[in-house]
């Protein structure tokens, strides 16, 4: 995947750490109350200047700073409110502008990608306030109509996009269903043009061979792999992990990913052997885990925590044969009993990840390895990962940008939760010093291979629990043409046209 | 009038009470830091103590629940800490989608209920198996209940979307659910009712004047046991809220009962609050409408 | 009267589900949590009377299983209640303590401002979710709406001219609460709390179904139902077994409190 102009037509840099973007002349914001005529304004490079620095605004929220504040020369200062300017965003004239960053930061151009990163009139914001999230004002494909809660989304057709010819369609109608066989039933009648398969449809969908059943061929059948990981994180600074790489190796080992995409996704998977997915550049394609329980239990019997169990089990043994005083002395020397019970591992609720939950929970459990399951409403989830309160949780990750640096910064030092996303605790001082020459670099190839060396380095020290990377399996209606799925979970539906 | 005016100032009290205790109920709960929620990844400790101190946060409690209790008295319901959107406008626009799933449910329970007990009085030889249904359909735990219905007339039969707001056929699968314990409990009331009012004398004394049956029944009995009825329905009402709960869960339908189940899995806060308010006070006002109408139908009860 | 009371089919009902639920492994040769990937939905047959879910699992076997926190952890969580109930409700009523009496009933008010479930859900998420939260909210509701009752009653009767004449003699409190009160009040309390049985029942299995109760995998009849919800239309039996049960559980104890209450 390549970055495409939006916006910017062209942008150059020659150190990586000063960058020049120069931006397309004629586009116009979607028409809107808030413009004076109703219509919307021609897009200068005072809106990019507005719509950058507001995403680091003090007085913001501050949600999304993260995406700039760290690479852009005064954004920490700008956006604790310490400072009043941006030193690091400079208007050159009126269609240039200039960044300056903290260090040379080859993907850049990538972060300026991120959805929180669109350009937004100054207009708008100011009129809808706190309610702009609920009635966005931009420049894309299409237009925002309407949001009712819980029920749908509605967007049309911008007349003005930039790109000649696009969209095709008049109206997209997004419709907001928690059940997704209830979606499925809906694409079926007609009343939905896509849709994901849901586990319980994949056999009345699928024969047992993967082909599609007759009944469903008059549809459009797309399989699409996510550059997405599912994984357990293991909290590095918790027991049983802490320390114990052999035991966090024989986990990874130990799970049968096969089994799982097979009975619990439906097929609707691929396993992950590491951190970077197959399909983005990075991926260390001799090295992962693959299924060996054999290796597993040995790795697991060479680990500490087997050791401490065994050491736990001989004193208890022991334990249950004294009797009074002696017993009570021996019971107060001996030290918590943590390895003989279940680990916590903490799941969202929701269809696939509660019974992925049991199926490693199974998994492990033939290892010799207890593990205890406890259900939480993802805000939970997220809460519980930023305080580190469970040894072992789910979470994923999907690529914001098409660029393997993004799976990596999950695991730098100074992203350590709660300040950022290093939801492991991770610490290596090698990963960083990779990190810091692979992102100042731009030759891809020599970026490349030192992104595969962290990668290997990432799964040497298992730092989380790999599972999959899933796979959308997607029907379409055979009217809808033109839709090109891909692996960032972006729709490209300013290409698709219906043909009836 | 004293009796009237006992039963509102007790109702204040309740409510002020309601506030309160959803208030504090709140703060102990064990469930995370909302302020974290709200922040997402990638934040600093700077960004949180900022946020907290904007929300009001880090003051006391006891200055905490005077805000609470000013912004209340504004009508400013606050913002969901989940998804951001503000409260009131939210429950502005869902509350008439529950309310016409309440009222369609609380009609289909009272006629369906009165039909049934009707039929259950005046023709014996199947009076108990009527009473069978009754009992056992109004027994049966209103998510499966619902359950059974969308896949019995949604998967199978085919004959309704099983999803979706729009439009009078929506209402009708989830209404009905809705609908069921209640009438349950509607159709039981008649027949013990009516058995009673038609033992009377002054029925007897209708029926040797020449009244038609029918007249007798609708005029003398129906009237009669609308007292009881409505004492009824008032009861039915509060298995009503917490059964939409779990119809609009099932159903899909955005009424305030999905907002409420969300909000309280979330942890939530302000909505949680919010909707524990108008719940109550939505309580507390059909007991006292329900009252009112007992005083008037009634004036013995006034004592 | 007795004979006729143990023949009756409510009671019968409940106390084989019962006895399944305890010794269901001397019933069935699978495991309530064993993962059997070959045996994925299979639809009810000789060898899986109720069919398998989506891990192979022996849907009879988990709903039998379930019944034991079902069943039995309402049971013992609505025996708390009740006791507390008493306690409560009786000493409010009985000492004129001006104080306890008023706290008492602004406590309850509030409760009694929300719908059962409501209140109770409300608590569960207070508490921190699974089984005991539930359990305990349940708990404390009923046990105030029952102090509540309670107290009524006590009220009533404490100006009887029984209880005045035994004052008079120079009864102590507990004498009068244990020899004349409770006898007194204890059948309404009885009939109300077979009622509350139903309803502990349903409610818990709508906090599991809701996802705050029990955790996977733990078989309760309300998360099985929540676990099959997606399977309605195909592997409706995931769903619709421990739903049955579920309702055969409250209509038998709704026939049998209607007997005792006519």
């Amino acid at each position: 995947m390549n970055l495409k102009p939006g916006i910017a037509e062209s942008w150059e840099t020659k150190d990586n750490k000063t960058w020049i973007f120069t931006i397309k002349k004629g586009i116009k914001f979607h028409d809107d109350p808030a413009f004076e005529s109703g219509k919307g304004r021609e897009v200068t490079v005072n809106d990019v200047n507005y719509s950058l620095r507001r995403l680091m605004d003090p007085k913001g929220k501050g949600v999304v700073a993260w995406i700039l504040k760290g690479y852009i020369l005064g954004g920490e200062e700008f956006s604790s409110g310490k400072a009043q300017e941006l030193k690091g965003v400079e208007i050159l004239d009126d269609r240039k502008i200039k960044f300056t960053l903290t260090r040379p930061y080859s993907p850049f151009p990538y972060r300026l990608t991120i959805y929180a990163t669109a350009i937004v009139p100054k207009e708008a914001v100011e009129k809808y306030g706190d309610d702009f999230g609920r009635h966005p004002v931009g420049t894309g494909p299409f237009a925002f109509k309407n949001w009712v809660a819980d029920a749908e989304i509605e967007l049309i057709r911008n007349p003005k996009y930039w790109e000649k010819g696009l969209p095709k369609v008049d109206r997209l109608r997004f419709v907001l269903l928690r059940d997704e066989m209830v979606a499925f039933l809906n694409f079926t009648k007609g009343e939905l043009d896509l849709v994901n398969i849901p586990a319980p449809a994949v056999s009345s969908v699928m024969e047992e061979d993967g082909s599609v059943k007759k009944e469903y061929r008059k549809y459009v059948f797309t399989k699409n792999t996510l550059a997405r990981t599912e994984f357990y994180v293991f909290l590095l600074i918790s027991p049983p992990w802490k320390g114990d790489r052999l035991l966090r190796q024989a986990l990874n080992y130990a799970i049968d990913r096969e089994e799982i995409i097979k009975f619990v996704l439906k097929g609707r998977g691929v396993p992950a052997n590491q951190m970077v997915p197959p399909n983005i550049w990075g991926f260390a394609s001799n090295n992962g885990y693959q299924y060996n329980p054999d290796l597993a239990k040995e790795l697991l019997r060479k680990s500490g925590f087997f050791k401490a169990r065994e050491l736990k089990q001989r004193r208890k043994t022991k334990l249950d044969f004294m009797r009074g005083k002696e017993k009570e002395k021996a019971e107060a020397n001996s030290p918590d009993d943590e390895e003989l019970r279940p680990v916590r591992l903490v799941a969202d609720a929701g269809g696939d990840t509660e019974k992925i939950a049991v199926a490693v929970q199974e998994q492990l459990r033939r290892l010799g390895v207890n593990i205890k399951i406890d259900v939480v409403q993802f805000p939970q989830l997220v809460d519980l990962a930023f305080k580190g309160q469970a040894p072992i949780f789910r979470l994923y990750f999907s690529a914001i940008y098409p660029h393997p640096e993004n799976f990596f910064f999950q695991f730098l030092r100074e992203n350590t939760a709660p300040h950022g996303n290093n939801f492991f605790r991770y610490s290596n001082s090698e990963f960083e010093k990779l990190y810091i020459e692979a992102t100042s670099i731009s030759e891809k190839e020599k970026a490349e291979s030192l992104y595969r060396k962290m990668s290997e380095l990432i799964i040497e020290d298992a730092p989380a629990l790999f599972l999959y990377h899933p796979e959308q399996w997607v029907l379409i209606q055979p009217y809808v043409k033109g839709l090109r799925l891909n692996g960032l979970e972006f729709f490209p539906f300013e290409k698709v046209s219906i043909e009836r | 009038m004293t009796y009237h005016l006992r039963k509102f100032g007790q109702s204040l009290i309740a409510l002020f009470f309601v506030v309160t205790l959803s208030f504090f109920l709140i703060y102990k709960a064990p469930a995370g830091d909302p302020v974290k929620t709200m922040l997402g990844f990638q934040v600093t400790e700077e960004d949180v103590q900022r946020l907290r101190s904007e929300l009001g946060l880090d003051q006391s409690l006891v200055i905490q629940y005077y805000i609470y209790c000013k912004r209340l008295l504004k009508g400013n319901l606050g913002r969901s800490i989940i998804s951001d959107f503000d409260i009131r406008q939210e429950i502005t626009r869902r509350f008439p989608l529950t309310l016409s799933l309440a009222i369609i449910a609380i009609l289909i329970a009272l006629f369906g209920g009165v039909i049934l007990g009707l039929l259950n009085t005046f023709y014996r030889s199947i009076g108990p198996i009527i009473d069978f249904i009754i009992v056992g359909i109004g027994s049966i735990p209103v998510f499966y209940l619902g359950l059974i219905i969308v896949w019995f007339f949604g998967y199978w039969l085919d004959l309704f979307p099983i999803s979706g707001y729009k439009g009078g056929m929506n209402l009708l699968p989830p209404s009905l659910v809705l609908a069921l314990a209640p009438m349950a409990n509607v159709a039981r009331i008649t027949v013990i009712k009516l058995d009673q009012i038609l033992g009377q004398d002054f029925i007897r004394t209708a029926y040797a004047m020449g009244f038609p049956r029918r007249k007798v029944i609708g005029k003398f009995a129906l009237k009669n046991a609308l007292l009881s009825l409505v004492s009824s329905l008032s009861n039915s009402f509060a298995l009503l809220l917490g059964g939409t709960f779990f119809v609009e869960y099932i159903f899909g339908w955005p009424g305030m009962g999905l907002l409420a189940v969300d909000a309280m899995l979330n942890y939530d806060y302000p909505v949680i609050q919010s909707i524990v308010l108008i719940t109550a006070v939505s309580f507390i006002t059909i007991n006292l409408i329900t009252d009112f109408v007992y005083g008037l139908v009634d004036p013995r009860v006034m004592e | 009267m007795k004979k006729n009371r143990l023949k009756n089919p409510s009671i019968i009902f409940l106390i084989l589900v019962g006895i399944l639920s305890i010794a269901i492994n001397l019933f069935s040769p699978y495991d309530s949590i064993q993962i059997n990937y070959n045996a994925s939905l299979q639809p009810p047959s000789l060898k899986h009377f109720f069919g398998t879910d989506s891990f192979g699992r022996d849907i009879f076997t988990r709903t039998f299983y379930g019944a034991r926190i079902s069943l039995f952890g309402s049971a013992f969580s609505l025996f708390s209640s009740m006791v507390i109930g008493l306690a409560f409700g009786g000493m409010a009523g009985l000492f004129r303590g001006k104080l306890l009496d008023y706290f008492f009933s602004l406590f309850s008010l509030t409760v009694w401002s929300f719908p059962f479930i409501v209140a109770v859900i409300a608590l569960t998420a207070a508490f921190g979710r699974g089984v005991f939260a539930t359990f305990f909210a349940l708990a404390v509701v009923n046990a105030v709406l029952i102090g509540r009752f309670v107290r009524g009653e006590v009220i009533a009767l404490r100006e009887r001219d029984f209880i005045i004449s035994a004052r008079a003699i120079g009864a102590g409190d507990s004498h009068i609460l244990f020899q004349h009160i409770l006898p007194n009040i204890l059948p309404s309390v009885l009939v109300t709390t077979i009622l509350s049985f139903s309803i502990f029942i349903t409610t818990e299995a709508g906090i599991s179904f809701l996802g705050l109760g029990v955790q996977p995998p733990t078989p309760s009849w309300g998360f099985m139902i929540r676990d099959g919800i997606h399977y309605i239309g195909t592997a409706w039996w995931i769903s619709f077994f421990p739903g049955l049960l579920l309702t055969l559980c409250v209509v038998s104890t709704s026939f049998l409190a209607e007997k005792l209450n006519p």
